[in-house]
């Protein structure tokens, strides 16, 4: 199979209140990969994922997504266009007044043309595949725990089989272990389901273990995007520092 | 190629099934997509003896969806003893139907059906909880309230001002413009039975204790319930559902004391002031009628509203309006406190915020007609 690029985001700025949160940002992302964005905090990693699920428009620069340029598209394009990927965000974004299966659901009642009860037995499949068990479909997000959250957000962002994963900080506020099967979710939802994955993430355990290639945002700009081992060698002295501390270290430690 | 297929483009090629019998083969042909299985039936009954083989060499694309269905396929054969074998799939493809069929999706047990009986009694216990929160919100309230009377200092001064620009001057446009109207149409109601007996000077007496006694006060009260209870509903709402009221309370800080105490104080403040002010409209709104279709001038309305309207009727319509406000303050506040960790829940507790305050001020409103009555004899 050809390389081929799911993403490609080409000279993309753009400021708030005049403030540049992104300047010239070029990164290629291809079929079947885990980028993980990793920077310190206010470095534009969640504005950069913004962008490129079209919620920021930004000042200049191009998206591509899936060969089209996002700045110029239709409605119906870009309807189109957006059922082809899903978007776990930050807080999981759950719809609070419905069920976990019927947030499931939503999008497939939205979107598709299958039966009710087709559509039932599929988010009760999509919330297996996350890992909940059954009974957590008939519960509201507020009676979930937070990693559940997370799943259950996970199956709504998977529930029309979409090419392309954004995950903006799965793994944040999550136990250890809910986090490392999380990272082997992910892992496992790329091998069977040949999804594209991007990830924004502080947890050095996801980005040793799950990303294939990491990106290095600091003040608006791109600095390195390389694999992990490439990436805890640079000379650069903002990545040395995000990579020096104790944590880094032992974790680094662990996977060389 | 991947590019951009529509989920439910109209040249998509359905799923479909080609079943031959001998020997026991199921073709299964086109895309096994949430978009090509939406015609897709399953056959009634599967042919062969002991085994059977669903070949998806033909298999265009496949999806979740898809997946699923050619599973419910297997599914059927193994319920009429036919054991089903998956060939002609690529490994890919035959990986993920592997992992389809994985996953245990049997149906949760649903909570049993309650009798009336227990039904009933859930009711009750209901009810019972609420009246309780209702008490011990007004115990707290009053609490606070009185330890604020006492030491002064302790109020949230800021907040206090704040609510007091919110809810007072902000409102004084609408206020002005809605209680001109109601003058404008009483004084052309009243004003046309006045005129079939050439009573027109009568309109003033009318309009002077209406609009002081009853309509400034609850009208103002009325906008003041939709426009601010609403808004304090919403308010303590959204900080409870973004946990910023458990904050407080680890700080050791009641939320009763932080939000209810300045919300309510402004509220007293402020409801007397908007009341005069919507009486000054009102009457306003009556005088400029009353000139144009009664030809009673301005200064003969003026002159006979000195000689019939007491400050007493003044006085009667004041003295509503500050316990108006506390109905509206508490009410607002309460829900807000009520509301539970969802979106639905605010927009149901708002709703209920505005139409109890809007009851209850009736209803007081009708307590203290019958206390002025008797309080005449």
């Amino acid at each position: 199979m050809t390389v081929e690029n799911v993403i490609e985001v080409a000279n993309l700025s753009t400021d708030i209140g005049g403030k540049w949160i992104l300047e010239g940002i070029d990164l290629t992302i291809h079929r079947g990969e885990i980028i993980a964005i990793v920077g310190g905090s206010g470095a534009g990693k969640s504005t950069l994922l913004r962008c490129m699920v079209m919620l920021q428009p930004f000042s200049t620069g191009e998206v591509v997504l899936l060969g089209h340029n996002i700045t110029h598209l239709n409605a119906r394009t870009k309807q189109d266009l957006q059922r082809h990927w899903g978007v776990l965000f930050q807080q999981g974004a759950l719809f609070s007044s419905m069920t976990v299966a019927q947030n499931v659901e939503f999008p497939l009642r939205k979107h598709t043309r299958l039966n009710k009860n087709t559509i039932a037995e599929l988010a009760r499949l999509k919330i297996a595949l996350t890992g909940l068990a059954p009974e957590a479909g008939i519960k509201y997000p507020s009676e979930l725990s937070g990693g559940m959250q997370k799943r259950a957000a996970l199956a709504r962002a998977l529930a029309l089989d979409p090419e392309l994963l954004f995950l903006d900080e799965p793994t944040a506020g999550l136990d250890p272990e809910s986090a490392n099967a999380f990272d082997e979710l992910i892992l496992n939802l790329r091998a069977s389901l040949n999804l594209t994955i991007v990830i924004v993430t502080h947890d050095l355990d996801t980005l040793w273990q799950t990303a294939d290639r990491v990106a290095f945002l600091a003040e608006g700009q791109l600095l390195a995007v390389d694999t992990m081992p490439n990436l805890v060698k640079s000379e650069h002295a903002l990545i040395k520092r995000y990579f020096n501390g104790p944590r880094a270290r032992l974790a680094q430690a662990q996977y060389e | 190629m991947s590019g951009i297929k529509p989920h439910f483009s109209k040249q998509q090629d359905d799923a479909r099934v080609e079943i031959s019998s001998d020997p026991a083969v199921i073709y299964c042909k086109g895309a096994w997509t949430a978009g090509g299985i939406v015609r897709f039936q399953l056959p009634k009954t599967l042919s062969g003896e002991g085994s059977l083989m669903i070949n998806g060499s033909a298999v265009s694309a496949l999806d979740t969806a898809g997946a699923w269905m050619i599973y419910k396929l297997v599914n059927l054969a193994k319920s009429q003893g036919v054991e089903a074998a998956l060939t002609g799939f690529t490994p890919e493809k035959k990986a993920f139907l592997q992992l389809i069929g994985d996953q245990n999706i049997t149906l949760p047990v649903e909570s049993p059906r309650l009798s009336c009986l227990a039904k009933l009694g859930q009711r009750g216990w209901k009810i019972h909880q609420d009246l309780a929160a209702v008490l011990a919100f007004i115990g707290e309230s009053v609490h606070f309230m009185w330890q604020t009377l006492c030491y002064p200092f302790r109020l949230q001064w800021r907040e206090l001002f704040t609510v007091i620009q919110q809810t007072g001057y902000y409102a004084l446009p609408i206020i002005a413009l809605l209680s001109y109207l109601v003058g404008v149409v009483l004084a052309y109601q009243m004003g046309l039975q006045l005129q079939n007996y050439g009573a027109n000077i009568y309109v003033v007496d009318l309009l002077g204790v209406s609009i002081l006694r009853e309509f400034g006060p609850l009208i103002t009260a009325i906008i003041v319930a939709g426009r601010t209870g609403a808004a304090y509903t919403a308010e303590i709402g959204t900080m409870k559902v973004n946990q910023e009221i458990d904050a407080l309370m680890t700080m050791g800080v009641s939320p009763v004391d932080m939000l209810t105490i300045p919300r309510i104080a402004g509220l007293i403040i402020v409801l007397p002031l908007l009341t005069l002010w919507a009486d000054i409209f009102g009457l306003l709104g009556g005088m400029v009628m009353s000139r144009n279709i009664l030809d009673v001038g301005f200064s003969n309305f003026i002159q006979r509203f000195h000689e019939v309207v007491s400050f007493h009727t003044y006085y009667m319509g004041m003295i509503k309006t500050p316990v108006f406000a506390l109905l509206i303050a508490a009410v607002g506040c309460y829900h807000g406190f009520r509301v539970q960790g969802n979106a639905d829940s605010v927009g149901r507790e708002t709703t209920k915020s505005v139409v109890h305050s809007i009851f209850l001020i009736i209803v007081a409103d009708a307590i203290f007609s019958v206390i002025f009555g008797w309080s005449r004899r």
